[in-house]
C-alpha cells in the first residue's frame, strides 16, 4: 500500500475511534451526573468551547467529538493532496484541494450571512 | 428522564448503525425519518438532517479506514467524483432552507419510495458481494460520473442521508467500476460529501449536540455489529424487512405531510 492509502487510512480510523470515544465519554458523564440539564440548544460557539471544557460542561465534550468527527474528511482531504502533491501529481493533488477550498468557502458564506 | 431520553436516542442510532451497516446503504436512510416522525415536535427538521449528515460521516469514515487499508478504494476515482457530490451537498443544504417542513417531507418520502421500488427490483448480490478477487477495469464515461455525483451529493445535502444509492449503481453500471470497489469508493466518498453539508448546518445552528452526540455514538455501536453479523444473517430476509421499513417510513412521512399526527405525539 503506498503512502497516502495509508495516511488517509490512518486518518479515517483514528478520527472516528478518537471522536466515539469522547462522544461516549460525554453521554456517560451526562448519564451519570445528577445536575446535568438536557441542552436542546444549538451548538455552544467555538470561541466557548474550550472555556466549557475548563468548566466541566460534559455537552462540551460531546461538541468536542462531533467536530473532530467533523474535522475527519477533510484533513483526509489535505492528506491525499499533499501525497499526491510529493509525488508530484499536481491534477490529481488540485482535486482534493478544490473540493476543501468549495467547503471552506461555502462555510465562510454562511457564516457572513 | 435524561437516562430514558439518552437511551431511546442510543437505540435509534444502534438500529439505523445496524441496517445500515447490514446492507452497505447507510443508516441516515432509516434515521431521518425516523427522527422526523418521533421527535418532529421539538427538533426541527433542518436539525434531524443535520444529525442524518453527521452520523453518515461516523459509518463512513470508520469503514472506509478499513476499505483504504484493503485497497478496494479506487482513491483517485473517489477524490475526483468527490468534487461533483460536495458541490451538490453544498447546493442541496442551502436548497432546503428555501422548502417548507411540508415539502422536504414529501421529497423524502418519494426517496423512500424510489429506494424501495430500486431494492425490489434488484436483490442482494450475494456472490458478488463476497468475491475476493477484483478484476483489472479503466472506469470510464467521467462526465456522467460528476453529473450524477453532483445530484447523489445535493439530495445529500437536502435530506442528510449518504448518497450510496445513487452513486454504486452509477458506479457499477455507468462507469465500468467492479461492484465491490464501486461499494468501498461510494462509502469513501460519503464522508466528504455529508461533512460539507453538516459543515453549512453546523455554522447555521442546526446541529443539537444533546441529540446528535447519542445518535452517532448508537451508530457506531450498531455498524460494528452489523459489520461482524454480515456473513451470518440471510441478506434476502434483511432486504425484504428493510423494503417494508423503507415503505412504512414512506407513507408516515406522506400522512405527516398531510397533517395527520402520528398517536405516539398525541395525534388521532
Amino acid at each position: 500500500m503506498s503512502a497516502a492509502p495509508r495516511g488517509i487510512a490512518f486518518v479515517l480510523r483514528w478520527g472516528s475511534y478518537v471522536s466515539a470515544l469522547l462522544l461516549g465519554a460525554g453521554v456517560l458523564w451526562v448519564a451519570t451526573a445528577a445536575d446535568v440539564p438536557i441542552q436542546a440548544g444549538p451548538a455552544m460557539p467555538l470561541r466557548a468551547l474550550a472555556g466549557q471544557l475548563a468548566e466541566r460542561n460534559p455537552y462540551a465534550l460531546m461538541q468536542l467529538g462531533l467536530l473532530l468527527l467533523l474535522a475527519t474528511p477533510l484533513v483526509r482531504l489535505l492528506i491525499a493532496a499533499a501525497a499526491f502533491a510529493r509525488r508530484r501529481e499536481w491534477r490529481q493533488a488540485l482535486a482534493p484541494l478544490a473540493a476543501l477550498a468549495l467547503i471552506v468557502a461555502s462555510v465562510l458564506l454562511v457564516r457572513g450571512r | 428522564m435524561l437516562v430514558p431520553f439518552l437511551l431511546v436516542l442510543i437505540g435509534l442510532g444502534v438500529v439505523a448503525g445496524f441496517f445500515g451497516s447490514l446492507l452497505g446503504m447507510g443508516g441516515s436512510i432509516l434515521l431521518v425519518p425516523m427522527l422526523i416522525l418521533l421527535m418532529g415536535d421539538f427538533l426541527p427538521i433542518q436539525a434531524a438532517i443535520a444529525t442524518g449528515l453527521v452520523c453518515v460521516i461516523a459509518s463512513s469514515s470508520s469503514a472506509a479506514g478499513v476499505y483504504v487499508r484493503r485497497g478496494w478504494v479506487d482513491v483517485r476515482l473517489g477524490m475526483l467524483l468527490e468534487l461533483g457530490t460536495v458541490a451538490g451537498a453544498i447546493t442541496g443544504a442551502l436548497v432546503v432552507t428555501l422548502l417548507s417542513a411540508t415539502a422536504v417531507e414529501v421529497v423524502f418520502g418519494i426517496f423512500l419510495l424510489g429506494a424501495a421500488v430500486l431494492m425490489w427490483r434488484r436483490p442482494p448480490r450475494e456472490a458478488e458481494e463476497v468475491a475476493d478477487t477484483i478484476p483489472d477495469y479503466r472506469a470510464r464515461n467521467y462526465p456522467l460520473g460528476l453529473g450524477v455525483c453532483t445530484l447523489a451529493g445535493s439530495v445529500s445535502g437536502m435530506l442528510g442521508i449518504g448518497g450510496g444509492p445513487v452513486q454504486v449503481p452509477l458506479m457499477y453500471l455507468g462507469m465500468g467500476v467492479p461492484l465491490k470497489i464501486a461499494a468501498a469508493t461510494s462509502n469513501f466518498i460519503m464522508g466528504v460529501t455529508a461533512a460539507a453539508g453538516a459543515l453549512l448546518y453546523y455554522g447555521r445552528g442546526d446541529v443539537v449536540v444533546a441529540v446528535t452526540a447519542p445518535l452517532v455514538l448508537g451508530v457506531f455501536l450498531g455498524a460494528q455489529v452489523g459489520s461482524r453479523l454480515a456473513g451470518r444473517v440471510h441478506s434476502r430476509w434483511v432486504h425484504g424487512l428493510l423494503i417494508l421499513v423503507l415503505l412504512g417510513l414512506a407513507a408516515l412521512l406522506f400522512a405527516e405531510a398531510a397533517g395527520f399526527t402520528a398517536p405516539w405525539r398525541g395525534g388521532q
